[in-house]
């Protein structure tokens, strides 16, 4: 089988990397944590309580890494072989589309494969102690394989469309989001609108998560392998949308997306405007210029922000009874804090790692711009980019948390929890940003930066909130609801604290060798 | 009585003390002493691995010495890099362009790098295009330029700040023989407009038309360093001469063989004979007299043509770190 030529240079190439090694005690390392956790933490009445509890809490987790773990360890695959020019070799030889799709999904599987099995003892544990049947375990990792296996399409599907490391994990992000929440969502709609039945029950049995939510819900039905059957179609249909895009697009390299650039550019732009904004720029730190290309991407953070809130004051003004509710508020606040995030993450360690890639930065290493500079002009990029949008949305919620729907029944903690999401997402942006560039300086792939910047900003306080109200719920006195949004707060903000003050100081470093004008010093390379 | 003043001796381009780099256990440079005189254009040869780009990459400040000590026109690389950064243009053996750009916005861009006023910048970008001959694709995208004008306008961006001094690394790897042609034909104006280059090349035949000075490195170690001219009586033993005989060869060969000034003579596999004879300005005429003396009938005798390239071949071992 020709693929195995492929699978072999991949598992090469993978058995070099540091987190081939890692991956496959940490899970296993967390999961025994996780056991540890539960077993001091939960008050069980029996053993059979216990294993419940641990069966669900680590089904939850390995659930959760299968469904983000599978994209992002597929999103580059493809879109880097087309950026490092190696595609087209393969292409070269006997190899077929499907051969090197085999090759990528199976070599990206293997290490993720490696940490949920890992995870598996510590599972069995769950049924030892009598808190979950033989037949549940087994359908619990069908489950999780079935979402990590379409998890890892959509992944292949967004590298074989992209060719940059962050377009290919924002495409596969959307794939995801579009089958996680789009499917459930268009379900209710219909429901409630059409009533097509089924169009509804498809929407449910293509749901990734649904074999894992029936298993939950109600245990071993018929619908289990059914949906396991259409998320199969939906993989192997993003498989194949994925090969015919790759089997056509491996030829085309060189400059057409640069004449496309150029003319989208200019109609976004404008040349004056353009010319304007380049002038001031590179007089005054000429990195931000360069930062802010390809021009056009403010705009169109600008057209998101602007037509989320625009859409949304439509709806409070002709439905006020379905858009002006606390609900909704919170809902519209979440949506564009959760992606401003994710848009600026993408966006920070893009330039820095690409210029690393060209050899672009060492130019600009050995030019008179000093390393300051290079961050503070990567830096005022972003405010560029992200300023204007996040200053509107800033504005916005606090002339909703004024005017705000908060009269009803819960209004007043919602309007809290909407003042709480404000104070973090102000706290967030900036630190992801930096954290995200500090990551950029320090690793040489963009996904690994962004997937750091997600994992420490935005998850890493959820998992510290869940561990205390863990920890707390032990306590005598259980916490307010108001205690529990303040615990929250407290912790996104603490976190953020640390990770700023981790990123300043990783910032102000001497990168690998590089001297720096402005001291006048160099400091050897290790 | 006054006496005249004292003119300080000319501080040379560049000049290295004992210059070391270590990667790891991995010595790249070892103790290098190299000194480039201002104007030179210097070649610097060496195989892949040799320490070559090391050498640039520590002029150009951009890694610093495991120990010793490297100075660019009086500036030393560590402690004045700022001076040095304004002195030197660097052009590393990639190209490093941003292909999304155009071709005036990215030397633009790296103008304001290097602080040009804004109101200079116009002008100092349309000079150096002028000067690369890259003029006419001014508004074209960097993306869709030939190998060799991408080169060309590496070359640009290297002087867009006037250097004194260029680094050059390897800038006509990959060139066809006539945008390698017009490379070099430009950097010899480069030279006639009193800039110091310091160039390392693999293609050795035109380094040795090219440059006044070239240096050799093999493993870290300087091996040579001097006028191109001088490379060969320096580094050979004596001047070579290929002799051809019809008749008896063997007999020819002995009778070289037992003249005075001979060094050494063999029988190459075309039939004839390579003798080195010794001395600053060898004499072939005796050798000429006792062969034919030897009743030898001599059908040519030439002094043999030791290319850069030969020279190379035969003090290095290919050694790589």
């Amino acid at each position: 089988m020709i693929a195995l030529t492929v699978i072999e240079r991949e598992l090469r190439v993978a058995t070099r990397q540091r987190w081939a090694w890692v991956g496959r005690w940490l899970p296993a390392a967390l999961a025994i944590l996780m056991f540890g956790g539960v077993y001091l933490l939960y008050p069980a009445r029996s053993s059979g309580d216990f294993g419940k509890v641990l069966f669900h809490s680590l089904g939850f987790v390995m659930v959760l890494v299968a469904g983000v773990g599978g994209m992002l360890s597929t999103c580059d695959c493809l879109s880097r072989e087309h950026r490092e020019g190696t595609l087209g070799l393969l292409f070269l030889t006997e190899l077929s589309a499907l051969d090197v799709l085999a090759g990528k999904i199976l070599a990206s599987s293997l290490r993720l494969l490696l940490g949920l099995m890992a995870v598996v003892p510590v599972l069995a544990i769950s049924f030892l102690a009598g808190g979950t049947s033989l037949r549940s375990m087994a359908m619990l990792v069908m489950a999780i394989l079935s979402l990590l296996w379409v998890s890892m399409a959509a992944g292949v599907f967004a590298s074989a469309r992209y060719r940059t490391a962050g377009q290919s994990l924002a495409g596969a992000m959307l794939v995801m989001l579009i089958l996680c929440v789009g499917l459930p969502a268009l379900a209710s709609i219909n429901e409630t609108s059409w009533s097509v039945k089924w169009l509804t029950q498809l929407c449910w049995l293509a749901w990734p998560l649904s074999a894992y939510g029936i298993l939950v819900a109600q245990g071993p039905t018929p619908e289990f392998f059914k949906t396991l059957g259409v998320v199969q179609v939906v993989s192997w249909g993003l498989l194949l949308l994925a090969g015919l895009r790759l089997s056509g697009s491996w030829r085309v390299v060189g400059d057409g997306s640069g004449v496309r650039f150029r003319s989208f550019r200019f109609w976004v732009a404008g040349p004056a405007a353009r010319e304007r904004l380049k002038r001031r720029l590179l007089d005054d730190t000429p990195y931000a210029w360069r930062c802010c290309l390809p021009a056009g991407r403010g705009r169109l953070v600008w057209l998101w922000v602007g037509l989320s809130w625009f859409i949304y004051v439509l709806g409070c003004l002709m439905r006020p009874r379905w858009f002006f509710t606390p609900e909704s508020v919170l809902f519209m606040t979440f949506c564009t804090h959760l992606v401003l995030k994710v848009w600026v993450a993408l966006e920070t360690p893009r330039v820095f790692i690409s210029d690393r890639f060209s050899g672009a930065m060492e130019l600009l290493r050995v030019s008179l711009l000093s390393p300051r500079e290079l961050v503070w002009g990567q830096c005022k990029a972003l405010v560029l980019l992200f300023g204007g949008p996040v200053l509107t949305t800033v504005l916005v919620e606090v002339a909703l948390l004024i005017m705000g729907p908060w009269g009803g029944q819960g209004g007043a903690f919602t309007r809290w929890v909407l003042f709480g999401c404000l104070v973090v997402f102000v706290a967030d942006i900036p630190v992801l940003a930096l954290f995200c560039l500090a990551q950029a300086m320090r690793l040489r792939s963009e996904t690994h930066s962004i997937t750091l910047g997600f994992a420490f900003v935005m998850v890493l306080p959820w998992l510290l909130f869940f561990g205390a109200i863990g920890a707390l719920t032990s306590l005598p006195n259980s916490l307010s609801q108001h205690q529990d949004l303040t615990l929250w707060v407290g912790i996104c903000l603490l976190v953020d604290f640390v990770l700023w003050a981790w990123s300043r100081a990783r910032l102000k470093q001497p990168w690998g060798g590089l001297s720096d004008p402005a001291s006048g010093s160099s400091t050897p390379a290790s | 009585m006054s006496t005249p003043p004292i003119t300080p001796p000319a501080v040379p381009a560049v000049q290295t003390q004992a210059l070391s780099r270590a990667y790891g256990e991995m010595k790249a440079l070892e103790a290098l002493d190299l000194v480039v005189n201002r104007g030179d254009l210097f070649g610097f040869i060496g195989s892949n691995g040799a320490g070559k780009t090391t050498t640039l990459r520590i002029l150009a400040t951009f890694l610093p010495p495991s120990a010793g000590s490297a100075f660019v026109l009086g500036h030393n690389v560590v402690s004045s890099v700022n001076e040095v950064r304004r002195l030197i243009g660097y052009m590393p053996d990639f190209f490093g362009v941003y292909k999304e750009m155009e071709v005036t916005e990215y030397l633009d861009f790296f103008g304001a790098c290097y602080r040009i006023p804004s109101s200079k910048r116009d002008k100092t970008v349309a000079d150096v295009l002028e000067l690369v001959g890259l003029t006419e694709k001014r508004g074209a995208l960097i993306g869709a330029l030939s190998r060799g004008m991408q080169q060309r306008l590496g070359l640009a961006r290297v002087l867009i700040h006037d250097p004194q001094l260029l680094l050059l690394d390897e800038p006509a790897s990959g060139l066809d023989p006539r945008a390698r042609i017009e490379m070099m034909a430009v950097l010899q104006e480069l030279q006639r407009m009193g800039k110091t280059i310091i160039i390392s090349s693999h293609i050795l035949s035109e380094l040795q038309s090219l440059c006044n000075r070239v240096a050799i490195i093999e493993r870290g170690r300087l091996i040579y360093a001097g006028p191109t001219q001088g490379i060969r009586s320096q580094m050979e033993q004596g001047f070579a001469f290929l002799i051809a005989v019809s008749g008896d060869v063997p007999a020819a060969l002995e009778i070289c063989r037992r003249q005075p000034e001979t060094l050494s003579a063999s029988l190459r596999d075309d039939g004839r004979i390579q003798v080195r004879l010794s001395g600053d300005t060898p004499d072939p005429s005796g050798l000429a007299a006792a062969l034919v003396g030897g009743g030898l009938r001599l059908t040519g005798l030439r002094e043999e043509e030791v290319g850069l390239e030969e020279v190379f071949m035969r003090v290095t071992r290919g050694e790589t770190q």
